[in-house]
């Protein structure tokens, strides 16, 4: 129990006082009141937290274990807490959906063009808005932030006339285009966030010392910044995927839908079949997670990124 | 605001040391900024300003199919949509969406955000890792869950809340009623927007100095009092800027609505703006009536987090001018 306590300590005082071993005798006196006290209301607030992450991610659980069960268990009157006879039935009825990798290549299609583009632009604007002096620069950011609060439904009516007489619906490039309209603001505002967020001193000292402005962002910013440029990313990758209105509107023919209007209508014509609708959904949602995984530790570094001041 | 004055003296040192490239920044930065400008042009500026015409046109499927020329109504369709009972009980219905569920929201992260500095290191791992899993959920994937959850026959969440007495009875129809069906919907919101605000706000509390956290209790103070004197103007501006998107984005709510509310009666009692907006745009055809009331809509949003968006502005500059 000491011993955990203490290496919490030595993590949350990471930041802001490195030599945590070496304070002063005289501080020893309280932290060791605190450590006396910890482990009942410590084992209190574990059990607080399980019980609350338990909740969270009970709807989550409850959608990859119906997928896995058989028809009868589903329709059991005691519902039933695991998949005891485990079945992939319900994913042979999902796959057997026409359309359904299709409609996965839209999606991921239009994400990726999204994606790079949308950070190409937002990181050349970011650098500038957030290290550059220029006339214009406070009215340019006024502007990025009022645009993130235009309703999707208020821009959709203009993006699907204009759209429709352009011959763009039922096409990639259209989608692409409204799909920028609101991933590219929140792009550049959060890598204006993650540039800002790295000390000027830094880069003066680093300038001091001989390199350019150039070399100063090469080496400090760049790296530094990093994390949240991959955050960044990943919230332009997520932020289309998961996009439904326009796509819903935009896209008319089967053969162009991206995947969560193909969900959608698979909901629609097959009911309640749950298990299938159930693996459907774990499959449509499997993509993103594996992203979040493999990406997992950059992003809580990413969030984390004001952390580095001082 | 007290820190800008010592903030701005280390500014002025920039400009000095590299004596040669800095008259180049008065061209670069232009230059940077070009394609953002160019298609945030393209892709926002343009449809609104279409947005604007359309608004005030009768617009509707004779101009869309049958080629009929656009007919300039001036104000109308603004006058209409002012005139009818039907705004404001969208309005008042979408308000109060906005303020329950950003509250709740806030209130809870916060919770969750100081729960995750008191548990043991394995449970904080734990706690992020279903956080960053339900994070990690398309919303659209929320629906076909919560449905079953809630459903009818087999639901569990009927069923558990049956089973300790909450429910009178298994086969509850949450959408029977707008109360309970908006209680659903507040969950589903809720339950999306909670990851991000959690881990956000425990970045922010792990950022402030445990000195002084440690000073202030020293010097007697409680742990509400060290909230506030202490954790609160340090995760502040976090904190303002989690809450104007919270905002933004409980407003633009669309899709937990339009695919919920078709599972129980009383469609009106879960029109927001938005869902009310959509309707009569693309069910009813009437573009020019859909775009005055989606135009409505941002101003109002506007009015609405303008407080905070100012905020937001203010720490925006403050650090640019450092």
């Amino acid at each position: 129990m000491t011993m955990v306590g203490s290496r919490t300590d030595a993590h949350a005082g990471q930041q802001d006082s490195p030599p945590d071993g070496a304070t002063p005798r005289g501080q020893v006196r309280p932290r060791r009141h605190r450590n006396y006290r910890r482990p009942v209301t410590r084992t209190l607030w574990n059990i607080v937290g399980l019980a609350i992450a338990a909740v969270m991610v009970f709807p989550v659980y409850w959608m990859v274990a119906s997928s896995f069960k058989t028809g009868v268990n589903l329709r059991r009157v005691e519902p039933q807490w695991f998949p005891s006879p485990f079945t992939f039935d319900s994913y042979s009825r999902a796959l057997d959906q026409p359309r359904f990798l299709t409609s996965l290549g839209n999606s991921l299609m239009v994400v990726t063009a999204t994606a790079l583009i949308a950070l190409a632009i937002g990181f050349l604007a970011a650098v500038a808005l957030a290290r550059m002096n220029f006339s214009g620069r406070t009215s340019l950011v006024i502007l990025v932030i009022a645009i993130q609060m235009v309703p999707i439904e208020a821009l959709i009516i203009p993006m699907y006339l204009m759209l429709n007489q352009a011959n763009l619906t039922d096409t990639a490039v259209g989608l692409t285009l409204a799909y920028l309209s609101f991933v590219l603001p929140f792009t550049v505002w959060m890598l204006r966030g993650f540039i800002a967020a790295v000390p000027i001193d830094l880069e003066e000292a680093a300038m001091v010392d001989g390199c350019t402005r150039g070399q100063a962002f090469r080496r400090i910013i760049l790296p530094l910044a990093a994390p949240g440029l991959v955050a960044t990313a990943l919230f332009a990758v997520i932020q289309a995927w998961n996009e439904y209105l326009f796509a819903y509107v935009l896209l008319k023919q089967n053969t162009k839908q991206t995947v969560t209007v193909w969900l959608d209508t698979f909901i629609t014509t097959k009911g309640v079949d749950w298990g299938a609708l159930m693996a459907a959904s774990t499959l449509v949602a499997l993509p993103i997670v594996i992203m979040f995984a493999l990406i997992q530790r950059k992003v809580a570094t990413g969030l984390t990124a004001g952390a580095v001041k001082g | 605001m007290a820190s800008i004055a010592p903030d701005s003296a280390p500014a002025q040192q920039l400009q000095r040391p590299p004596a040669a490239p800095p008259r180049r920044r008065s061209f670069a930065p232009y230059l940077m900024v070009a394609p953002l400008i160019v298609v945030l042009g393209l892709v926002l500026m343009i449809p609104l300003v279409r947005l604007i015409i359309v608004s005030l046109q009768d617009y509707g499927l004779d101009q869309i199919l049958g080629g009929r020329p656009t007919e300039w109504v001036g104000l109308a369709n603004y006058t209409e949509v002012l005139g009818s009972a039907q705004f404001w009980s969208s309005l008042w219905i979408t308000v109060q969406f906005v303020a329950v569920a950003v509250t709740i929201t806030l209130v809870l992260g916060l919770l969750l955000a100081h729960l995750l500095l008191k548990v043991s290191p394995w449970v904080r791992v734990t706690m992020l890792l279903s956080m960053i899993l339900v994070w990690a959920m398309p919303p659209i994937i929320a629906m076909p869950i919560w449905r079953w959850l809630i459903d009818q026959r087999f639901g569990v969440l009927n069923y558990a809340l049956n089973k300790i007495g909450v429910l009178p009875t298994r086969s509850f129809n949450w959408f029977a009623e707008p109360l309970t069906g908006w209680m659903v919907i507040t969950a589903i919101v809720v339950w999306g927007a909670l990851p991000f605000v959690v881990i956000s706000l425990h970045a922010a509390l792990t950022a402030v100095s445990n000195d002084h956290i440690e000073a202030a209790r020293l010097d007697g103070a409680g742990a509400f009092k060290v909230f506030t004197a202490v954790t609160f103007p340090a995760i502040k501006p976090t904190l303002m800027i989690i809450a104007t998107l919270s905002i933004i984005w409980d407003y633009r709510v669309f899709a937990q609505i339009w695919l919920l509310r078709d599972i129980g009666a009383n469609k009106d009692s879960y029109y927001t703006i938005g869902i009310w907006s959509y309707v009569e745009s693309f069910s009813n055809k009437n573009f020019g009536l859909g775009a005055a009331i989606a135009l409505i809509s941002v101003v109002l949003l506007g009015a609405m987090s303008a407080l905070a968006v100012r905020h937001v502005l203010r720490s925006v500059t403050e650090d640019g001018k450092r």
